[in-house]
């Protein structure tokens, strides 16, 4: 089953008034008549990033290569917004995602060193860090 | 099911009766041949578990290291020889991309990566992602 619309938007939540406000100040990007991506377009492709990553980086193990693929970089850069989505994901599927969340936000990483390579570890940790942090959806 | 396995290993065929698991990104294949089914194994000590330090080492230091810590000897007998388990170690251009521990059938057991397990041949597996087996490593069987 596919996540429960996670792109809906909800001013009633702080993930929401982020998204709205991305949303908002991407409508002036287009005033000049010439399109210029925004933040919020990122949102909206942020399923089919993470599949081209996966898919592309399927059957490797070395994680200099994994992390070194165009759509993971873009993942790390765009991770303050896209956080609460990789956070969901990562409720469903401990998985290498945490990597993004450890280059992105380098001093906040929650888990000892004892928990690398055990993505469900990780993934937990980042999860709690998220939840007292307001950055789930 | 075979189309999305033959760029990467084009002597693969019929995964679907080699197929042993369902596709889990909990561990990888290093740890599939040492036997561990929770964790992603991999000398990089920023990312993965690896159960040595092997700080200042090359990657492909690293491997040698852990096998020869861990008991293993490098052989060239990829066969089944009564006594020993056996891991081959898959390279491209010298550096490691892939691990397969072989099964008292003769075949092998790998994890691709975060997708399946299945049992192989050695060369069901050489091609553009792993490259060829590189080394061959054997430890006597624990009683």
């Amino acid at each position: 089953m596919s996540p429960a619309n996670p792109l809906q938007l909800s001013s009633g939540t702080e993930y929401g008034r982020k998204l709205l406000r991305a949303r908002s100040s991407s409508s002036t990007s287009r005033s000049g008549g010439r399109y210029q991506s925004s933040p919020a377009d990122f949102i909206s492709s942020f399923y089919a990033v993470l599949n081209r990553w996966r898919s592309e980086t399927a059957f490797e193990s070395d994680p200099d290569k994994i992390t070194a693929h165009p759509s993971f970089v873009a993942l790390v850069n765009h991770a303050e917004l896209v956080c609460p989505l990789i956070i969901q994901d990562l409720r469903m599927h401990p998985s290498k995602l945490v990597w993004v969340l450890d280059d992105a936000f380098p001093a906040e990483i929650p888990y000892i060193s004892d928990a690398l390579g055990d993505f469900e570890a990780m993934a937990n940790a980042w999860i709690a860090w998220a939840e007292n942090n307001g950055r789930t959806l | 099911m075979d189309g999305r396995y033959r760029l990467h290993f084009p002597n693969l065929s019929d995964v679907a009766s080699k197929k042993t698991s369902e596709a889990t990104e909990r561990y990888n294949c290093i740890a599939w041949a040492f036997k561990d089914s929770r964790r992603h194994w991999w000398p990089n000590r920023r990312r993965s578990f690896w159960p040595i330090q092997t700080f200042g080492l090359s990657v492909a230091d690293a491997f040698v290291q852990w096998f020869a810590q861990d008991g293993w000897e490098e052989t060239h007998v990829s066969d089944v020889e009564q006594g020993f388990e056996k891991i081959a170690l898959y390279g491209l251009q010298g550096q490691p991309t892939h691990a397969a521990r072989q099964l008292e059938s003769g075949l092998w057991t790998s994890k691709l990566g975060p997708d399946i397990d299945l049992s192989h041949t050695l060369h069901d597996l050489v091609g553009p992602s792993y490259g060829a087996p590189m080394r061959f490593y054997r430890k006597p069987l624990e009683a």
